[in-house]
């Protein structure tokens, strides 16, 4: 219960207020384009090291919330905070420093590895981008951020398409650990993996989140994964988020109409146990 | 109706050497039931569901065994056979809806493709079938989804599309691949129900094919457990959800997100997972296939290769636990 107290009067990691995102849409030559609110007024926190769930159904804007606290697209309004610092004007200095700090983790792992690089090289690359340490050294940290992954150093020479869709996923993981970031944005990262492989990553992020006090923000369409991991679930519906609170809460009492059609809607076993 | 024997399909990919992707499968679905075939990725089910419509790919070199639909000896029919077959008395649903349907074809004149392919009916009638169909396969607007073009369409209305394309000539056999692993949660939860509708409605059967328990548990009679090609435990559905015997599909349905009693939220903990990978299909596998990865190997498990040993109640299962 104390630890409990301390966790609510922390200062949150992360402050959106007010997000909003639109995109202009029409054929090329079209004179007149229509607006598309991808997001339209998000606001939420994350306190330091806990997890925040953002669920909805596609086309809900999730991605496009993970692309923008990513900086890799730009909001059309609104503030990112991160540890006070408004990430929307930051001076350029700061900027190599976010990216740092940040890091993104995306659903189809084959997608987001080069084929042409060995699994170490890919994942010494961010290393390389930010100019850190000598080959040999890259290379020595590469290794231990696979090992944190449960990947065996001696496939450091491996192509990814040498691995299986788990291992591809745990080399991303890797990748985005390398640099020794604070949050992590994981964008149905565990989608499309079989369930028993999905269960050892749900405890492989744990463990990491626990030992590398992390703080995670995981999107995800898959309700009953995301009430193993999270420690707050906002639910995102049209660009909005319709309702946010404790994961316990949600799944006990869920308020919103579209919440209780999204639970119910859950595959469940327990109809035969 | 459905009667596979000692099937065994093995690739042999360009340049490389031949691998066994289904060895020795024997199954059989009765008429009007629901089967479902429950593994993970890279064991073999979607193998033997193209196998049973002879739709394997040229890198397929051998199909041994036998597969008998009825009275017919599937792996003996020549293709024009075949031809007729498909679509007419076994039909296939895959995962993708979007690759399914032809880009450039009005929706309904696609279903009306499959009745105009197998039955000498006018223009005009087949297309009064399919409006007929759509209209009970609970579309709220059955005129605009029948001249739609399918990027028109969401995807919970495409695959509803494809399901009116599988079963406009009412089958006795559908096979569906995966179906609903695309689609978002409520529109999967309205496809399964859509399922169960048609069983009771069309006295079809169903080979349904999965990766989760959980949404085979909302459609099937029975359940064909599967792994590193092998069917190792076969049940009916509260049978097995309630007493798995094989250590793998033990692990299997302990690997499911629960929500745990009425919903009620189950606090974070370590989840029970099934350590290591699946065996891949160039692997060599000496004893049970899943002997490196079961939490309860004996002695005999790497010496030779589990038996099926039948129980009661039409239940099988391969593991040396229970004497195979």
């Amino acid at each position: 219960m104390v630890a409990d107290i301390k966790l609510q009067t922390e200062e949150p990691l992360v402050r959106v207020r007010g997000l909003s995102k639109r995109y202009a849409q029409g054929h090329w030559f079209a004179r007149k384009k229509y607006l598309i609110e991808a997001l339209s007024g998000v606001e939420f926190s994350i306190r330091p090291r806990s997890t925040l769930a953002v669920v909805g159904e596609s086309g809900a804007g999730k991605s496009t919330l993970a692309r923008c606290l990513a900086r890799l697209e730009e909001p059309s309004s609104g503030e990112i905070w991160y540890e006070g610092k408004s990430l929307l004007d930051l001076p350029s200095k700061d900027r190599l420093w976010v990216r740092r700090q940040i890091q993104l983790v995306f659903q189809d792992p084959t997608s987001a590895l080069n084929p042409r690089l060995s699994a170490v090289e890919i994942v010494a690359e961010p290393l390389v981008i930010h100019g850190e340490g000598s080959k040999i050294d890259r290379r020595e940290r590469a290794l231990t951020a696979m090992e944190q992954t449960g990947l065996s150093p001696q496939w450091g020479d491996k192509s990814p398409l040498e691995f299986s869709g788990g291992q591809r996923q745990r080399l991303a993981l890797a990748r985005a650990l390398v640099l020794g970031p604070k949050f992590l944005i994981l964008d149905e990262a565990l989608a499309g993996l079989d369930l028993s492989i999905q269960a050892q990553m749900v405890n492989l992020l744990l463990d990491i989140q626990a030992t590398q006090a992390l703080t995670y923000l995981y999107i995800s369409h898959d309700l009953a994964l995301v009430s193993n991991i999270a420690d707050e679930v906002a639910v995102m519906r049209e660009g909005t988020i319709i309702e946010r609170c404790r994961t316990s809460e949600l799944f006990n009492n869920p308020r919103h109409l579209y919440t209780q059609q999204l639970i119910a809607s859950i595959p469940r076993l327990g109809s035969h146990a | 109706m459905l009667q596979v024997r000692g099937l065994t399909v093995r690739y042999r990919p360009e340049g490389r050497a031949e691998v066994a992707a289904v060895n020795q499968v024997d199954f059989s679905i009765a008429s009007g039931e629901a089967v479902g075939l429950l593994g993970e990725s890279g064991c073999g089910k979607t193998t033997l569901a193209l196998s049973l419509l002879r739709l394997l790919p040229a890198t397929a070199c051998e199909v041994r065994g036998s597969i008998f639909f009825g009275k017919t000896e599937l792996l003996g029919l020549g293709e024009s056979e075949l031809r007729r077959l498909r679509g007419a008395k076994i039909s296939m649903i895959f995962q993708e809806p979007e690759i399914s349907l032809n880009p450039v074809m009005r929706v309904g004149q696609q279903i009306a493709e499959v009745i105009r392919a197998h039955h000498p009916k006018g223009r005009q009638q087949c297309l009064d079938e399919v409006r007929a169909l759509l209209d009970q396969l609970g579309f709220s607007d059955a005129h605009r989804i029948f001249n739609a073009y399918p990027h028109q369409l969401s995807g919970g209305q495409r695959q509803r599309a494809v399901i009116a394309q599988a079963i406009v000539c009412k089958p006795s056999l559908v096979i569906a691949d995966e179906p609903t692993t695309a689609l978002d949660p409520t529109v999967q939860s309205e496809i399964l129900t859509l399922f169960n509708d048609l069983k009771a409605r069309f006295q079809t059967a169903f080979l349904f094919i999965s990766h989760s328990p959980a949404i085979l548990a909302k459609v099937v009679d029975r359940i064909l457990v599967m792994y590193a090609g092998r069917i190792v435990e076969e049940a009916e559905t509260t049978q097995i959800l309630r007493h798995p015997l094989h250590p793998y599909t033990v692990g299997l349905l302990r690997c499911v997100f629960e929500l745990g009693d009425e919903g009620a939220f189950r606090p974070r903990r370590v989840l029970p997972s099934i350590p290591g990978n699946p065996p891949g299909p160039t692997d060599l596998i000496h004893g049970c296939p899943f002997e490196p990865r079961c939490p309860e190997r004996m002695e005999d498990c790497t010496a030779r290769e589990p038996r099926e040993v039948k129980l009661e109640d039409s239940r099988g299962v391969r593991c040396f636990k229970y004497g195979g």
